[in-house]
């Protein structure tokens, strides 16, 4: 009966184990993910069955063992901020507000059961949960939230994230539950900003009388507390048993064990000793649906494949060559050949984020060889160039994007090099301006599920701004547009976004290949499984069937 | 002996200030600032002065080496930069690991390699030798981890008897079961290496005047393979091995991964890709000293298997 599941994996080893490193993984992750807002969607390789266990609902117990690619080495959300960290301190503390757990755009309440507005934008109040309280018993008090915020406005703590408390001056506490947060500006995302891990509720009282000590066994208000941490091993959980939703969670026991490479992530799962697999390469997809009792959660998310160029290196300082090189990016082959077709051609330079013009209304970047060659016709390079392109060693994935995009380009005359570089050299050249084209970074996806972030960090032209992101590139028109923007009504806001949507596209500043999935592999008989529009998984609602 | 023991400890001493400055020049080479090659583009003049505080990039270079040669006498290295915790206490844990899957891989290789280099020795040029070759250039070519993966797949999928991956340290079996797939991978990787050195070993004594003279006396084949023809055929095996075991010290790193065995090789890999320097540099010289002291074993090793090393180096 396990003879052709494992006929299946020892032909996919054979087809693709040799060729990837065994050190190097392409699903590996970067910091923070966020899931597609507007287009998240599930989709698996084959429909979960529906068992007589499912229909009955939720059972309590069980212990849920998650392989997860990335190693937890802090549960102090400010000291390093990649997925390893962030799916193990959600489960640990909790926010005012969060993403919903099922995907969407909504950001819904958490600590906070309610809160409004002034009129003004300045003025945040709200309203704690009767029952908020922390792992040990203590309440949640106005008292924590304004230590928190304090901290995560304060840029010398919160070296992670410092611009998502843009606006804050301070939080007026009014009693126990009820407080109001203060801004200098109105800032329209002030809710997603304040839905992530930099922002969590932590105990004032205890963090003070702890000091560093209280990372090692934080006290926190999520689902989860800390039940025994094996550094290099596993991290796992146990159910806080003073977790503000009634009955939750309902697993007994959550282990996380880190396992890097893909391949034996897919073993432990097709064996069993794993329920859940994170990260399941695109090329596998397939592999991994066809083993006995596993559905793989193909979820898009708001992450893409993005192509640095720096726009002060000639010839790329000319808009008819980036353009050209747009034009000539055949990304449905790109698709089809290096991620297994999960990719969605975008229409933005950025990940799809809430207020992106839909591609029903904004048509994808399309691919034109005679419109590339018309446009490098017109440039100062008409018969072609040679530049350097680099991309992260050890990455399969990265290496057969940068083989097909030199193929192509080279349709209309770019001859590009290849440099294979370690990730940490290739973020150093990119903040350097030491590259011509470059893929910096393994994954690259958007912190909160609205382009402000994206708009703020990579449009900044001012003195201070990032220059584009060390692309060199920066438009005033634009850069107007996005400040006005992050603090304008929803309505403006509406109109606003693809405006400069069409003003960035049109600049062509750098690339973006694809918008990318993410791929879970689950086990039968485990139901619920969530994952936010943040991409962090949530384990709260999850169960086992007994 | 031990005049012979002093010789090669005082030979070891420039090799040992070697690896020290190559440990140390790391940080000093590496072109840009560390402190901002770590905290990346959110990094405040504030965090930055701070962490360059904290790794000591605010001194001098001489004071700087200073700085480091204390440490490095004391084993203080201070912070791991990724895992949060003392250097010392992360390599300490993970060394520990490490070695004890060395160590295990190394008996299974000896346990492979030995009987089939004896094998394969006495059937020269017969059938059994000719499977032994072809066998162990097979299993050599094959990619360590793809071994591994296969290794996972017949014995804990198909077979169900061991775990896929993980290390399990709540007992010695657990640990043993753990590191049973990783050890036999790397194992079946040194075996073949082993088995070829020592095959040829036994066949140049095998021709010797004074294994004649045993067997003439009379004595079985075994006696004679065991007490004369093997003791004489170890030189070449121990020196092969530990040059092996060095390089196997750190390089272990893919079967470590392939298998999640938390130790040091896939410690070097996560610390050279987040330039973890603090770690980088205290690995670096751990590895040297550690190689250092294999060699200075086998050294030992070979003059307590053959006096003639002893008296020749007088």
């Amino acid at each position: 009966m396990r003879l052709r599941p494992l006929y299946r994996m020892i032909a996919c080893l054979l087809a693709i184990g040799l060729v990837a490193a065994a050190c190097g993984t392409d699903e590996e992750e970067a910091p923070e993910t966020t899931q597609a807002a507007t287009q998240a969607t599930t989709q698996a390789t084959q429909a979960p069955t529906t068992t007589e266990a499912a229909m009955e609902g939720p059972q309590r117990g069980g212990t849920l063992v998650f392989a997860r690619q990335l190693e937890t080495n802090t549960l102090n959300p400010f000291e390093l901020s990649d997925n390893g960290q962030i799916y193990a301190h959600e489960l640990i503390f909790d926010t005012l507000v969060y993403a919903d757990p099922k995907g969407g755009t909504s950001i819904i309440p958490a600590l906070a059961e309610s809160w409004e507005v002034s009129d003004d934008g300045l003025d945040w109040s709200f309203t704690l949960r009767e029952n908020a309280m922390f792992s040990n018993g203590d309440p949640v008090t106005s008292e924590d939230v304004q230590y928190s915020l304090d901290r995560f406005a304060n840029p010398e703590i919160n070296t992670i994230l410092p611009f998502l408390a843009l606006g804050y001056t301070g939080t007026e506490i009014i009693d126990d539950r009820n407080f109001i947060i203060h801004l200098d500006q109105p800032i329209a995302a002030f809710l997603e900003n304040i839905s992530i891990f930099p922002a969590y509720i932590v105990p004032k009282a205890v963090l003070e009388a702890q000091g560093d000590a209280f990372w090692e066994d934080p006290v926190g208000s999520g689902p989860f507390k800390l039940k025994e941490w094996i550094r290099g091993t596993s991290i796992s959980f146990e159910p806080n048993p003073y977790y503000w939703e009634e009955g939750k969670p309902y697993l007994d026991e959550l282990r996380y064990d880190f396992i890097v490479d893909d391949n034996t992530r897919a073993l432990k799962l097709d064996s069993g000793e794993a329920q859940v697999m994170e990260s399941v390469p695109f090329t596998q997809i397939d592999a991994v649906g066809a083993m006995d009792g596993v559905t793989v959660l193909v979820r898009e998310v708001t992450r893409q494949e993005p192509v640095w160029i720096n726009n002060s290196a000639p010839p790329l300082d000319e808009l008819a060559v980036r353009q050209a090189l747009s034009y000539a990016t055949d990304r449905d082959a790109i698709n089809a050949a290096v991620f297994g077709g999960v990719g969605t051609i975008p229409n933005h330079l950025i990940p799809p984020l809430k207020y992106n013009a839909p591609t029903s209304e904004v048509a994808p970047f399309e691919f034109n060889l005679d419109k590339a060659k018309e446009l490098m016709a017109s440039s100062s390079v008409p018969d072609g160039f040679s530049v350097t392109f680099q991309f992260p060693a050890g990455s399969g994935q990265h290496k057969s994007l940068a083989t097909v995009l030199q193929a192509q380009w080279a349709e209309i005359g770019v001859d590009l090099q290849l440099v294979e570089l370690d990730e940490s050299t290739l973020a150093d050249n990119l903040f350097s301006y030491g590259y011509e084209i470059t893929m910096p970074f393994l994954k690259w996806t958007s912190d909160v599920l609205v382009p402000d972030e994206f708009a703020l960090l990579m449009t900044d032209p001012t003195e201070g701004g990032l220059d584009g992101f060390f692309s060199a590139w920066g438009n005033e028109a634009l850069w107007a547009m996005v400040e006005e923007a992050v603090a304008a009504t929803e309505e403006r806001r509406q109109e606003l976004w693809p405006q400069i949507q069409a003003a960035w596209v049109a600049d062509m500043p750098w690339l973006n290949i694809l918008w990318l999935p993410l791929a879970t592999g689950v086990r039968d008989g485990v139901h619920d499984v969530d994952q936010d529009a943040l991409g962090v998984y949530h384990f709260e609602n999850t169960w086992i069937e007994q | 002996m031990y005049r012979y023991l002093g010789r090669r400890l005082l030979h070891s001493i420039p090799v040992v200030a070697a690896v020290i400055v190559g440990a140390f020049v790391i940080i000093v080479l590496v072109p840009g600032d560390p402190a901002l090659n770590m905290l990346g583009y959110n990094a405040t003049p504030e965090s930055l002065a701070i962490l360059r505080r904290d790794l000591g990039l605010d001194r001098s270079v001489p004071e700087q080496f200073i700085g480091f040669l204390r440490g490095a006498v004391v084993g203080d290295f201070g912070e791991s930069i990724l895992k949060k915790e003392p250097v010392r206490d992360v390599i300490a844990s993970r060394a520990v690991i490490s070695f004890a899957l060395l160590l295990y891989s190394v008996v299974i290789a000896v346990l492979v390699a030995v009987p089939l280099a004896i094998l394969s020795a006495v059937k020269k040029n017969r059938w059994q030798d000719h499977l032994m070759r072809l066998g162990s250039m097979v299993t050599f070519a094959m990619p360590s981890f793809w071994l591994g993966l296969l290794l996972a797949l017949f014995f804990a999928i198909r077979l169900g008897w061991l775990p896929v991956a993980g290390y399990d340290k709540t007992s010695v079996l657990t640990i043993l079961r753990s590191l049973t797939l990783p050890a036999t991978t790397i194992g079946l990787f040194l075996a073949p290496i082993l088995a070829r050195t020592l095959r040829s070993s036994i066949i140049e004594v095998l021709d010797q005047e004074y294994v004649e003279a045993a067997r003439a006396r009379g004595y079985r084949e075994s006696r004679v393979i065991g007490r004369h023809v093997m003791r004489n055929s170890l030189i070449a095996t121990v020196t092969v091995l530990s040059l092996i075991i060095g390089f196997m010290i750190s390089g272990s790193v893919i079967i470590e991964n392939v298998f999640a065995i938390p130790g040091l090789g896939s410690l070097i890999v996560d610390a050279v890709l987040q330039r973890d320097y603090p770690v980088i540099q205290a690995l670096v010289l751990f590895f040297g000293l550690t190689v250092i002291v294999i060699n200075l074993a086998a050294d030992l090793t070979y003059a307590a298997i053959d006096p003639r090393v002893r008296l020749i180096t007088r």
